[in-house]
């Protein structure tokens, strides 16, 4: 039985809060706000008639739009590197509130990019085409990635997030 | 670094972290082992740093997915389904508009409409009775679908203090429920029509369930009970709806009984 918008709307919700709740870095009624915002603006744009080939991935491409829209933040410029670990570092068990505190203290356009290529696995192709940026500044706002780690490797005072790399 | 040694042709070919990240990202997908893939994974496998790259990926996507799974709070449901229906009302009237059919009992029609598709879903249909004819707009399906995807909204119970109680909880409502000779209370749920949360109360009579909405709306004026025009003409086999409002409330009976007695019902609750 073919979904209709509502039904498959629905089924996506609790992703598309999720991924909304790391978009506004943790604060839940803007987070809210941001999952009405997307699922309006879908739909006005959805078409029985033009079905989008992945309905999870248009949604996911709704949800960032406000915030692009939006007048972000550039990327401070900051020059990707590899990210060098040591094994005491490496951090492989994340909290995931230590993640979204890390993200609240990135910019809006890093976040929508480490959100969309780290966290929902889009190409760079894709997330450049709808972002709006060329590689390069693709690469430098990912390197806010590193943040995450760094992060989390703070917060885990206790130990129990941090593991090591064998 | 890494190289790569082609058919017959010797290549070097180099990598840094970057790029064959990258080349690799995103790392669970499936790939053809081309040549630029081949030199990407050779440096992963001889790079402990972009090893350490990819299971920090994993974990934090593990992490990710528990999250995901997590119930989105009541109030983004809410919030998301009253901005669905609201985009739907929008269509629907303009789509009224343009067909000439909208007229001042507009909500009234659009109630009864929505209210009697409620109805054939929430006391079932026999197979083969619900044709196309009689209910084949899906968006009254999907509305009924979403009224009960909000959920925390139905009790079952013959107990009006408790149906009232229910009601002032879930919709800050101050009513009582009809207590009238030939009905018997079953049960209360909280109903989305056309965006607005109002409440459903379900009533057995002798000759059939009889369901009261009452949706709360500003601007409703004072109306006397009167039996649904669909539009179709006095010929449309359409399941009878009567509808009434008094100030700031909406109200409909709808139930698989004779239009008059449902009048009757519903002049004796209009007082």
């Amino acid at each position: 039985m073919p979904f209709t918008f509502e039904e498959r709307v629905s089924e996506e919700l609790d992703a598309l809060y999720a991924g909304a709740v790391f978009l506004c870095g943790g604060e839940g009624p803007r987070a809210r706000d941001l999952v009405v915002d997307a699922v309006r603006l879908a739909s006005r744009e959805y078409s029985d008639q033009r079905r989008p080939d992945s309905f999870t991935q248009w949604m996911e491409g709704m949800l960032v739009r406000p915030l692009l829209q939006a007048d972000v933040t550039e990327a401070d410029g900051r020059r990707v590197v590899p990210l060098e670990t040591s094994h005491a570092d490496a951090v492989l068990d994340f909290r995931w509130s230590d993640v979204v505190d890390a993200a609240a203290g990135m910019p809006t356009s890093a976040r929508v990019a480490i959100w969309l290529v780290v966290l929902r696995r889009w190409s760079y192709e894709q997330t450049q085409a709808v972002m709006g940026i060329g590689r390069e500044a693709l690469r430098q706002l990912l390197g806010f990635r590193s943040q995450l780690s760094r992060a989390a490797a703070a917060d885990g005072d206790d130990g129990e997030a941090q593991g090591t790399g064998s | 670094m890494g190289k790569h040694k082609g058919r017959g042709v010797d290549l070097e070919m180099t990598m840094d972290c970057m790029q064959a990240r990258e080349e690799l990202w995103p790392p669970e997908r499936p790939r053809l082992c081309e040549s630029d893939v081949a030199v990407a994974q050779e440096h992963i496998d001889g790079c402990r740093a972009c090893q350490l790259y990819f299971e920090q990926d994993r974990a934090l996507l593990d992490t990710y997915a528990r999250m995901r799974e997590e119930p989105a709070p009541r109030e983004v449901r809410e919030g998301v389904f009253d901005a669905l229906a609201r985009a739907r009302l929008v269509r629907e009237e303009a789509a009224a508009r343009k067909r000439g059919r909208l007229r001042s009992g507009g909500l009234a029609l659009a109630l009864a409409t929505a209210a009697a598709a409620s109805v054939v879903l929430f006391v079932g249909s026999p197979a083969g009775e619900l044709g196309s004819e009689s209910v084949d707009d899906p968006g009254l399906f999907a509305e009924d679908y979403l009224r009960r995807a909000v959920r925390e909204d139905h009790i079952e119970t013959s107990d009006p203090r408790e149906v009232a109680r229910f009601v002032q909880r879930e919709l800050g409502m101050n009513l009582a429920p009809l207590e009238l000779a030939g009905l018997e209370l079953e049960s209360a749920e909280v109903c989305l029509i056309m965006g607005r949360r109002g409440a459903m109360i379900v009533y057995k009579s002798p000759n059939g369930p009889v369901s009261h909405y009452l949706i709360p709306y500003d601007g409703a004026g004072s109306r006397d009970p009167a039996v649904a025009d669909y539009g179709g003409g006095p010929e449309t086999d359409q399941m009878p709806v009567v509808t009434w409002a008094t100030p700031q409330l909406e109200q409909a009976l709808v139930g698989e009984i004779e239009a008059d007695e449902l009048l009757r019902i519903a002049s004796l609750a209009a007082g």
